[in-house]
Order: structure tokens, then sequence, then C-alpha cells
């Protein structure tokens, strides 16, 4: 149980016994009204969207979950496979579940597992990951705008903007919550 | 921010509003921040002290200044204004909310909701907030924005299959007002035009407050102010009939103590614009001016717009905690 005032952002929540992940929470507080947290829920069984607006002084439900290592696979269009680390067991996620989370996971990496009951309901990566530009376009001549940014390819398939100067082979470091570029990484 | 520029910005905004204000004789007043007797509100929490001299007295900071300039008012004062530090305790610190604020208020007798609109609109473009103007009902919003027909759900049964209808949890406990503000917040606010200044006036009478009815008594007269999606202002046409607000606070006064219980919840104010001090007819505004300074500067946040945030304050000291 946690109270309405105590939701975060990453927090889940049961909600007529489905689990929610919280996306997104704001405190609100009319001038003349009670106070609520607005949150934007996302369902961790089917990736549907619900937004709630719940009084801060109300209880709501934590969904019991927890975690376990385990190594992507690979993906067969609508499901993302895994092994567990530990038992070897392998497991799918749908992609509907996984959302944008998916497209930044490298095969072959071991990432945390959320589970609820037995069943996997999310992954948790790096808030920034490095990775390989496979594909960059040579900057278009006389674009000298500064800011201008272009759009490359890195080894997972994901798609990037990026400053003009970066070229096939560069390691680049991208925020895995926004999908944007933060720099160029020289190892 | 840079920090001399929020100071400049933040000089340069007050000056502008004394001005417009002055302009037009208004008064400016300092009531006091430290009272024993606060309006009861169910909503807002108090911040509560002890005045210790020889006994110990109770006293508790105002979360706005209304209550001594509507005593002001009463006693012939003429139209008045205040900047005045407000303070509500158990929110959360958020780019919108900080426990310690600067309210605007001021009244304007003989003036209604409408009249106050249009004094607010002539003040925020003397300020240099630009835009088209839009002004439109409660009524119409949660037609709008939510596709509900709140005049139709003014009733609890109605509200809650309203609520349900659009997708909305409705708790067996809840009242009609938690319904209709989680309406309001989860539908009709985040939906609001953006871009420029927005009215929603005619706010449901079932919304205690001390905001007089408008001719149409479901509705009060009553409006607020949003800018950017935020809301900035908050108008009554005041209730001056003596025996309504004296209902008023003590409706107020008794849901604060059956939240609080009868020792923690603080005294309501005795005799306040009783028949002897009637109020005489006005309106008056609430205007908040970080949220505003926000607003103008292009701040994000109002610890951006603070000179000293209280959120970096309370970090550093569970900084210093945690080493020492």
């Amino acid at each position: 149980m946690a109270k309405g005032g105590a939701i975060e952002k990453g927090m889940y929540l049961l909600i007529k016994g489905e689990p929610y992940l919280v996306v997104e929470r704001e405190f609100v507080n009319p001038g003349k009204g009670a106070a609520f947290t607005r949150c934007k829920l996302k369902n961790a069984k089917n990736g549907s969207v619900l937004r709630e607006t719940i009084k801060t002084s109300d209880t709501v439900d934590e969904a019991n979950v927890f975690d376990r290592d385990a190594q992507y696979l690979y993906i067969d269009g609508d499901n993302y496979h895994f092994m567990d680390s530990e038992t070897y067991d392998q497991f799918e996620i749908p992609a509907s579940v996984l959302a944008d989370t998916g497209k930044y996971m490298r095969e072959g990496e071991t990432y945390r597992v959320v589970m609820w009951e037995s069943d996997p309901i999310g992954v948790t990566i790096p808030l920034k990951i490095v990775y390989e530009v496979s594909d960059a376009p040579d900057a278009v001549k006389g674009d000298t705008v500064t800011g201008a940014t272009k759009t490359v390819t890195v080894e997972t398939g994901l798609s990037v903007q990026v400053p003009i100067f970066i070229k096939t082979g560069d390691k680049i470091r991208v925020n895995t919550e926004t999908g944007e570029y933060v720099e160029r990484v020289n190892e | 921010m840079d920090v001399r520029k929020t100071i400049r910005a933040r000089a340069r905004i007050n000056r502008g509003i004394r001005r417009f204000f002055e302009r037009r004789a208004y008064l400016e007043v300092e009531t006091p921040r430290l009272v024993p007797d606060p309006i009861p509100e169910r909503h807002i929490r108090l911040f509560e002290t002890e005045y210790r001299h020889g006994a110990t007295t109770k006293l508790y900071l105002l979360p706005s200044p209304e209550r001594y300039l509507k005593e002001l008012l009463a006693a012939g004062s003429g139209n008045v204004f205040e900047f005045a530090r407000s303070f509500r305790n158990g929110e959360s610190l958020g780019p919108h909310h900080a426990p310690e604020f600067t309210m605007l208020e001021w009244y304007t007798l003989g003036a209604g909701a409408s009249d106050s609109l249009e004094l607010t609109i002539e003040l925020l473009r003397e300020l240099g907030v630009s835009g088209d103007v839009t002004v439109m009902t409660m009524c119409e919003a949660f037609d709008r924005f939510a596709g509900m027909d709140l005049a139709a759900s003014l009733e609890r049964p109605a509200m809650a299959r309203a609520c349900e209808g659009a997708g909305l949890s409705v708790g067996q406990n809840e009242t009609w007002e938690d319904l209709f503000q989680r309406a309001l917040l989860t539908l009709v606010e985040p939906n609001l035009p953006r871009q420029g200044p927005l009215f929603i006036t005619h706010y449901p009478s079932a919304i205690p407050t001390l905001a007089g009815d408008s001719r149409d008594r479901r509705w009060a007269d009553r409006w607020e102010l949003y800018i950017n999606g935020v809301e900035i202002a908050n108008c009554f046409g005041e209730e001056t009939d003596p025996a309504r607000i004296a209902a008023f606070v003590e409706g107020e006064h008794d849901a604060v103590r059956a939240d609080l219980g009868e020792a923690d919840a603080p005294p309501a104010p005795k005799a306040f614009l009783s028949p002897a001090h009637p109020l005489p007819v006005c309106s008056g505004v609430a205007l908040g001016v970080d949220r505003l300074v926000m607003h103008l500067t292009g701040a994000r946040s109002l610890s951006e717009v603070s000179l000293f945030p209280l959120s970096a304050m309370i970090a550093a000291q569970q900084k210093h905690d945690k080493e020492a």
C-alpha cells in the first residue's frame, strides 16, 4: 500500500488486478480543491495506457514485483526472447509490453527483467548506452549551420539524430529515455 | 536563470503591478501573516507555530490574505491590493508548487467577477502577457474536453455515471466534488488551449467557496485564469450575506475537525464579516505572482524564478546531515 501522494515514476501499481507501471506523475493541487497525483500508467502486461488522477490522501496497492537477470537472445517479430541467467530457462516478452525499451537492447546482453507473479512484465535498461555507428551518411556539403544534424544507424538497427561530424565506426552515447544523442565517446 | 536576471525580472514585474493599481487609486496594504484563527478551508493544511509569552498561544501562517483584506473592506478601506507571502503545508515541491509563495490579491468595490476579468486582462497586457484571450464557462470546457454534460451532472449519481462513461475510476466513498475534480484534472485541464490567457468562468456552486452565486444559482460568480495550462489566478464576485459566510466557515471548520480531530483543528474566526461588519459588494482576485513571473520569463519551474528555492535549501541540509 502507498499513499497517492507518494506515487513515484517507475513504481508498479496494482489496479483492478493488473500491474501498471507509472510512466509519468505530476502533483496537482487546485487553489480551491483537494490535492491529487495525476499519473500516466502503462499496463505492464499489454502496454495499454491509462490516465488516472488519484487523491494524495487515498491509498493505492503496489504490485509485488521482483527482478531476475536474463540474457536477451533475439526478437522474432512480436516477441523478445530471453534466457534466465541462473536457471537457463527461456521465456519471451511481447513487443507491445517492452515498447520503446526493446529497441535499445543489444543481443547477447544481460538485463534485469521485472517479474510479476510468474510473468515477465518489463526490462530495466541503463539510462545511457554506448553504441557503434554502423551507417552514417556523409554530411551534405555546405551544410555548416550550427546544430545541423543527420540520421545515423547503430549496430542494433536503431536510428539516432546526431551532429554532422559523426562517422561510421564512431561510438556514441544515447539517452534511452528520450532516444537523443548525448556525446561521442573516445576510447 | 542567472540570479541577477531573476532579481531584475521580479523587480520589474512588481513595479508594473504597483503602478497599475496606484494609477487606479487602489491602496497598497499589509495584513498579518501570523494569526490565531484563520478562515478554515478543508483542502488547505496550515503551518503552525507557538507564541511563547509566559503563556503559549498557537498561531498559524496564513495561506492567503483574504481574511484581513475583507476585514479592511468591511471597515471602509476602499479598493485595496496586497503582495502577500502565503504558506501552504502538505504540498509536494514541484514545478508549480512551493509551500511559501507570493500571492497578489486585490479587491474592487461594487464589482462582480466579470468586472474583475476585464481589469485582469488590462493588467496582463500591461505586464507583457501576449496571445489571444479565451473566455469559456466550465460547462463549455467539460463539453469540449471531457465530452461530459456538466449541467446534467450536478448531483453525485449523474456525475458518477458520466465519469464511468468517460473511463474514470469512481470510488464508493468519493463525493461529488472528488469526482468533479478528477474529471477536471484528468480530462479537461491537460487539454486546455495554451496559446494565450484562458478564463474559465461559472464554476459549479456545489463547490463550497466564499464566492456568491451568478444569476443562475447553479453556478458561482467565479473564474479561474490559466496561462499555458497552469492555474494563475482565482476570482470571486464575493459572497456578502453574513448568514451564508457563517455557514461556509462552519461547514469548512466541521470538515477540518473531521479530518484532523478536534484537538488539532485550528479555531475558526469569531464574528467574521458579521451583520455588524458586513462585507460591501465587491470582487476579489488572487494571483500567483511566482507563476506569472515564470510565464513572463519563460522559466519552466518555480525554483528557477525563486531567489532562494526551498528545494535547494532542503537538499543542502540533507547532504549536510548525511555527512555529519
